[in-house]
């Protein structure tokens, strides 16, 4: 289901101009500092808040108009939402907790259980059915949020910061289970994050949201390569290369080699600041393990800094003052040596 | 030996204490001159029964209508923001500040006969409130409902708007998340409330006395039934007051939770 939006959201002191456009089955990553009104568009589109200028449309239907007095409560919406504390129902077991949903739209106790069920099992929890919130970890309570969200099928899916505040194993599996198919294709979901990394990992286009308005949006690799703006450079600013571990290696897909300071998980990303990479004009001597040719495909100043595009066996945007990208002579087509120290990079198991 | 603590100031130690000896007094009073050794015979007396009988009835009539209306009311307090809230408020506090008696006085010119509200009870249904069982009743539930509509107003605050919010966009209609969200997570809240107002309905005098009269069998409580004896018998006073203190002591424990505060 799509999503339109063009209005304008308040709450208390802060103001949110947002025009965003989300075809069906895109999965959108808004992120921003804390406090930028990501999570009150985020219930704006649940239905939970109203806007106070302008239209939401879900699937093309109207269902949020001030002025002409649209507003389709939160029940009728088939929207699933999972705020960042989870806030499962503490007086029930998380099987009741899935449940609830199938039995408020009208399946029987019977049919309601065993979607619960089924969903718990698809979330890896089906061990944990009878337990009550208190009793469950940080990720398991996630999880089970997932589950009761999804078991109503909704064509929306809405996640509140769904991977802040869980150690390394809990992140990593809830962010294998919303990478995968579990989410759905067809399903339109929106996520709510400050952290860049997540962003990429798990959206398929980004939003910067800052100063009560989006400042750009498009895919990850759009917004990271060409930022507007310094404070989306400086909030976007990361490399992200996929492959497998070998060791301390990660071999990208397309065939470069990163060198890393810690073992590699056999799938994993690689996640580089764009700040800490060096560039030079002839192979560098010395102690850095990761060194790379590469040709300069784009500069961009942002700011006082230069980013740059390159293109290699290891393809890395690189962002360096102004005055040693001057120095460098840096143009689209130059050939450059980047290096990198192995300490540089943190890498995320998928 | 234990860490060094600074001795607290005397000009507040020594007020502490006279407050707790306040307090206290009274019920070393009751207690030492309980008569303990006739006290079953004392209770079972048919003037006591029937007083026991009559404001357990009351009492927990008053208790069960102040949770039909009560719980309502607190959730309207602490969600729907409207015009006069404060307002509503004000009305919920009145019983807990104005002397029963009062409280008595304005239900009797309202519910009584000749009453703004009393007359048509009187003209349509038959029913006359003054001076009986259902008297009583209105009467002490006059007193005990704020104590219940506040405590449920409290519980319902201190909830997090999440899991009703949630709840909406898993399909439930605003009946339906009060009915399986809020009214579970509040029930200790309620139990609270209840216990409060309970206490409070089963000790009510003033308004009683004054809206529903003093008619044994019909409206002579314990607290009426103590006031009663005091001049002619005092023992079967004491008798009953080790009843009702009783009571009391059993509500605390049932609050104890609550009552604990930090440590």
């Amino acid at each position: 289901m799509s999503i339109t939006i063009n209005g304008t959201v308040r709450r208390k002191r802060f103001r949110l101009d947002v025009d965003l456009d989300v075809p069906t089955g895109t999965r959108l990553a808004l992120i921003g500092i804390n406090g930028a009104g990501k999570s009150t568009l985020l219930r704006t589109l649940a239905g939970l808040h109203g806007l106070v200028a302008g239209h939401l449309a879900l699937g093309g239907l109207t269902v949020d108009d001030p002025e002409h007095g649209v507003f389709v409560e939160a029940d009728q919406r088939r929207v699933g939402y999972v705020p960042q504390d989870t806030a499962l129902f503490p007086h029930l077991s998380a099987a009741a907790n899935v449940a609830f949903g199938p039995r408020r739209r009208g399946e029987n106790r019977t049919e309601a259980r065993r979607l619960a069920d089924e969903w718990l099992a698809r979330v890896d929890l089906a061990d944990q059915a009878e337990h009550r919130p208190g009793q469950l970890s940080g990720g398991q309570a996630r999880r089970v949020a997932l589950a009761r969200a999804l078991a109503v099928e909704p064509d929306v899916l809405l996640l509140d910061e769904p991977l802040a505040s869980l150690d390394v194993d809990a992140r990593s599996s809830l962010r294998r289970l919303l990478r995968d198919d579990l989410v759905g294709a067809a399903r339109t979901t929106v996520l709510v994050t400050h952290d860049p990394v997540d962003a990429l990992i798990l959206a398929d286009q980004v939003a910067v949201v800052e100063e009560g308005r989006v400042l750009q949006s498009g895919t990850p690799e759009e917004v990271i390569a060409r930022p507007r703006s310094a404070f989306v450079a400086r909030l976007m600013g990361l490399n992200l290369l996929e492959g497998r571990g070998d060791g301390r290696t990660l071999v990208l897909t397309g065939g470069g080699v990163v060198e890393a300071a810690e073992t590699v998980p056999p799938r994993a990303l690689a996640a580089i600041r764009p700040q800490s990479i060096t560039l030079h004009r002839d192979r560098p001597e010395g102690s850095p393990r990761n060194v790379w040719p590469a040709t300069v495909r784009a500069v961009e100043q942002v700011g006082d800094r230069v980013r740059v595009t390159l293109e290699g066996s290891v393809p890395l945007v690189a962002e360096v003052t102004a005055a040693s990208g001057a120095d460098l002579g840096l143009a689209p087509g130059t050939s450059v040596w980047s290096s990198l120290k192995a300490t540089e990079i943190d890498v995320y198991p998928v | 030996m234990t860490a060094h603590r600074a001795r607290p100031p005397l000009a507040l130690t020594v007020p502490a204490v006279l407050a707790v000896i306040l307090l206290a007094l009274p019920l070393v009073g009751l207690l030492t001159r309980a008569p303990w050794s006739s006290l079953p015979r004392l209770l079972t007396e048919p003037a006591a029964l029937e007083a026991m009988r009559l404001s357990l009835v009351v009492a927990s009539a008053a208790t069960v209508i102040s949770l039909l209306l009560g719980v309502p009311l607190g959730w309207v307090l602490a969600r729907v923001p409207f015009r006069g809230r404060g307002l509503v408020r004000v009305v919920v506090f009145v019983p807990l500040v104005l002397p029963p008696v009062v409280g008595g006085t304005a239900l009797l010119f309202a519910l009584g006969r000749r009453g703004l509200v009393g007359r048509l009870l009187d003209d349509w249904f038959g029913l006359v409130l003054p001076f009986s069982t259902a008297g009583a009743v209105v009467a002490a539930t006059f007193v005990a409902l704020p104590f219940l509509v506040l405590t449920v107003e409290a519980g319902v605050r201190s909830l997090p708007e999440d899991y009703e919010e949630v709840a909406r966009t898993l399909g439930a209609d605003r009946w339906a998340v009060f009915r399986h969200v809020t009214l579970p997570l509040i029930a200790p809240s309620m139990v609270a409330g209840a216990a409060l107002a309970f206490a409070r309905a089963i000790g009510e005098f003033g308004a009683t006395v004054t809206f529903a009269g003093n008619l044994p069998g019909r409206t002579r409580t314990l607290p009426l039934e103590i006031f009663t004896a005091l001049e002619q018998d005092p023992d079967t006073a004491l008798a009953l007051g080790v009843v009702l203190l009783a009571v009391a002591l059993v509500v605390l424990v049932a609050l104890r939770d609550r009552l604990r505060g930090p440590t």
